[in-house]
């Protein structure tokens, strides 16, 4: 079976819009979770975002590129930021090499939510039905539904090999990486480009995310209303961002003398077949999804040295998460590190487990585990080392990033540290 | 397919669409002709810029659906469950024995369910925010397809779903096909489901610029045709299960059809387009004149049509006789996440009747020496058959099927 690494990087993050930068701030801790003031003007019980507040279009693109992205959804901006960064990290581009078999997979779970909302505003009368037949810019279709993105980022790469768009929502982001991880191992791509943007910052977002409790209600300073594996956690923080990289056959990336970031070994996905949002607490279904992570890889449990949770904050998914550990690495399972980046950076669906994926890529290469942040009050039955009082210095060989998501969807990967 | 991996069968048929319900009345109706494309019905659109759709008027979902499932999704969800709950049975798959964690569902879908989102828009504006319904959040997002027929289904198997505008079904099926072949399933069920028929959603899709404005339902949609003027957008769904094809032999099964081969690249030209159905071919272990029929996109853009028929004349020029190729969505709407799975059951269903699918509407066009488009259906004897989809963003999906098991000559 053909060896599959990572060669580039490129993310949008609400901590930082390089890769490095982005490091820097998980590595240290820094929660950049903010007051949404809508939330509470529209009657929501919720409470805090983050935003990509660094993030504009004149920083990375010329101007008549920044204009045609700007006519489009600010997913579409970060998306396409974040899939240009990983490219032009890869070097592939100045490689020489013939890029055109390239793949890219692109993924969102909302898409352009906001500007749809925008839409619905500018076609009614104060919000109120009916929808009227005014114009509608001609941008809408691009900018609000998936498929620009990988079509966009193809095109400016010279790329004709697959592209495509996942939208299996929280999953979305890692189930792109299996994908291009499956299009090299088995129909002998040379490399993809995959990644995931969301912007899910509007009213339509948060009230349909509130109504059914998912968002944060955590009592105390806004900062600390994501708190994964902690007691008095109340939902996750809603985020926006992007995140993308380059998978690539590692005979093709030794060949080119490519930097090699980290390796994948194995990735899996399975539904629970249960419900679309509730998860039982045996962590059964997750636990299954790791095993044949593991498997796909061929790595025992015992091999794990770190594991990059879902860590939503939800009261449901971190206990889950935590009896799914549990189950698979047995008497292991407490002196295996595992943290959450959501308690900093909030969770911003599809690209929420390829930020995670990068922070565990950083944390192989600065043998750094990443930290919980906001973790006061222990839970009785969350009882494992979630990394609470800051980074913490280990050489991290082999480690695993997970995923949950509505639908009911699992997803996991196998990285290894770069040889 | 022989290209790499497991060979994959085709165990079950599932459809919706306006032209019928379930795969026998929709394709009587399909070959009866007259077309199934109407005035908008499902709300009032004077003063819209689209006149005619593809409704699926006589779908009752309550009939297939459990209530309580019908009120927690929107109507993208119940076509798709109603044409999984359709290629099951005929799959006579027995779910209570099978290792239903080896099951997986692959959708294609491009915008979600609008209809609820729009009732959604309304309580937030109208009500207020703090009591938008429950299920909105579950209901609408692309993925609630593949969720909801998990769960009924008890499927636990790899699951994905993907938009890709009119290329967003085959992207599905073509994955969910390679999803068995890589060993990540033994059983998937794959196609996909779109439900455009609604105000926002429609005032979106036409913002592409690719639908007919057109007002004569007879003439609306006219791929191929001098007088194209865009496509018709159309409701519905089509599930296929698609089976490891010693999985079943084992239990069995009845075999549909078999997955020869396939291909996926982008392109904005002819060129890249050809080389794309080129590759399905040489994966199937085919040449141009081992194809008996092809089901195209046939989006009915002047430009995109000529761009594909241009691809297909390239890529079977060697073919030695005229290849014949349709379009039957003429007669009841792209179905975009539901397309391209509806095409390979009419490509099927042709094989298993020896009938060629009908072009509704195609009079003249600007067809090259080597391909061959008729208006009606007709008798034609076909074995293998290849279908091809291209989104607006150049995402070329082509694969190649046996109408029945393949002999062993065949691969």
């Amino acid at each position: 079976m053909k060896g599959v690494v990572i060669t580039g990087l490129g993310v949008v993050a609400p901590n930082g819009t390089s890769v490095e930068a982005f490091w820097d701030s998980v590595m240290a801790g820094r929660v950049v979770i903010e007051d949404e003031p809508l939330m509470s003007r529209i009657g929501l019980r919720c409470r805090g975002v983050a935003r990509c507040r660094d993030f504009a279009l004149a920083d990375h693109w010329a101007p008549e590129e920044a204009r045609e992205l700007g006519r489009l959804g600010r997913f579409v901006q970060m998306g396409a930021t974040a899939g240009r960064m990983a490219v032009e990290d890869s070097c592939l581009p100045s490689s020489g090499i013939d890029l055109s078999p390239g793949a890219v997979v692109f993924a969102s779970a909302v898409g352009g939510a906001p500007e749809m909302q925008d839409l619905y505003e500018t076609l009614t009368e104060d919000g109120r039905p009916p929808i009227l037949p005014r114009p509608v810019p001609d941008t809408a279709y691009d900018g609000i539904f998936l498929d620009y993105v990988p079509a966009m980022l193809a095109r400016r790469f010279g790329m004709t090999g697959p592209t495509a768009a996942l939208t299996t929502g929280c999953t979305a982001g890692v189930d792109a990486m299996g994908m291009g991880f499956d299009l090299i191992r088995h129909e002998g791509l040379p490399f993809a480009l995959v990644g995931a943007s969301e912007n899910p910052l509007n009213g339509i977002s948060y009230a349909t995310l509130d109504v059914i409790g998912c968002l944060s209600r955590a009592d105390g300073a806004v900062e600390r209303s994501s708190r994964p594996f902690d007691l008095g956690r109340a939902g996750f923080v809603i985020s926006e961002g992007a995140a993308f990289l380059v998978v690539e056959d590692a005979a093709h990336a030794r060949a080119r003398g490519a930097r090699v970031y980290a390796e994948v070994l194995g990735f899996a996905s399975t539904s629970n077949a249960h419900h679309m949002t509730d998860l039982l607490a045996d962590g059964e279904s997750m636990a299954l999804t790791i095993r044949r992570a593991l498997d796909d890889a061929g790595v025992e449990p015992s091999a794990i040295d770190y594991v990059s949770a879902h860590g939503s904050s939800t009261p449901q998914n971190d206990l889950f998460e935590t009896n799914a550990c549990k189950t698979v690495f047995g008497d292991l399972a407490p002196s295996i590190p595992i943290s959450s980046i959501k308690s900093m950076i909030g969770h911003s669906l599809s690209s929420a487990s390829l930020m995670a994926l990068i922070a565990t890529v950083g944390a192989m290469r600065r043998s750094v585990v990443p930290p919980t942040a906001n973790y006061e009050v222990p839970d009785p039955e969350c009882d494992l080392d979630y990394v609470v009082t800051g980074a913490r210095p280990k050489a991290l060989d082999t480690t695993l990033v997970v995923a949950s998501g509505f639908g009911g969807i699992h997803s996991a990967t196998v990285l290894r540290r770069a040889r | 397919m022989s290209a790499s991996g497991r060979r994959v069968v085709i165990t079950g048929l599932g459809v919706v669409n306006a032209a019928g319900e379930g795969v026998d009345p929709f394709w009587a109706s399909l070959l009866a002709g007259g077309g199934s494309l109407g005035p908008i019905g499902r709300f009032d659109a004077a003063g819209f810029p689209v006149h005619v759709v593809g409704e699926a008027s006589g779908f009752d979902a309550a009939r297939v659906i459990p209530r309580r499932f019908v009120a927690k999704t929107d109507r993208f969800t119940h076509f798709a469950l109603a044409a999984s709950d359709q290629a099951l049975a005929g799959a006579a798959l027995p779910l209570d024995t099978a290792d239903r964690s080896r099951i997986g569902v692959w959708f294609g879908n491009t915008t979600g369910g609008w209809d609820i989102c729009e009732r959604g828009f309304a309580e937030y504006y109208e009500q207020g925010p703090d009591v938008v319904n429950p299920w909105q959040a579950t209901a609408w997002f692309l993925a609630a397809p593949q969720g909801f027929v998990t769960i009924r289904h008890g499927l636990r198997g790899m699951s994905k779903s993907f938009s890709g505008d009119r290329a967003s079904g085959a992207v599905a099926l073509y994955y969910g096909t390679r999803a068995v072949a890589w060993d990540r399933n033994d059983v998937v069920l794959s196609g996909g489901c779109e439900a455009p028929v609604s105000p926002l959603s429609l005032l979106c899709f036409h913002s592409s610029g690719d639908l007919s404005e057109a007002a004569d339902p007879s003439a609306a949609f006219l791929p191929f045709d001098h007088r194209a003027s865009g496509l018709v957008v159309g409701e519905g769904g089509a599930v296929l299960v698609l089976e490891d094809a010693d999985h079943a032999a084992r239990r069995g099964a009845p075999v549909l059809g078999e997955v020869l081969g396939g291909a996926h690249g982008t392109s904005g030209d002819a060129a890249g387009y050809a080389a794309v159905v080129e590759r399905a071919l040489r994966s199937a272990g085919c040449g141009p004149g081992d194809v008996d029929l092809v089901l195209a996109e046939g989006c009915a853009s002047p430009c995109e049509d000529r761009l594909e028929l241009d691809a297909l004349a390239s890529a079977f020029a060697d073919a030695g006789r005229p290849v014949p190729v349709a379009v039957p969505k003429a007669a009841y709407g792209h179905l975009y996440g539901g397309s391209f799975g509806t095409d390979v059951v009419c490509g099927l269903l042709a094989a298993r009747d020896g009938v060629r699918p009908p072009t509704p509407g195609f009079e003249a066009g600007p067809v090259p020496a080597g391909l061959d488009v008729t208006a009606g259906a007709g008798p034609l004897p076909v074995e293998r058959f290849l279908v091809a989809s291209r989104s607006r963003y150049g995402s070329c999906v082509a694969m190649v099927f046996a109408g029945r098991p393949a002999a062993a000559g065949d691969r």
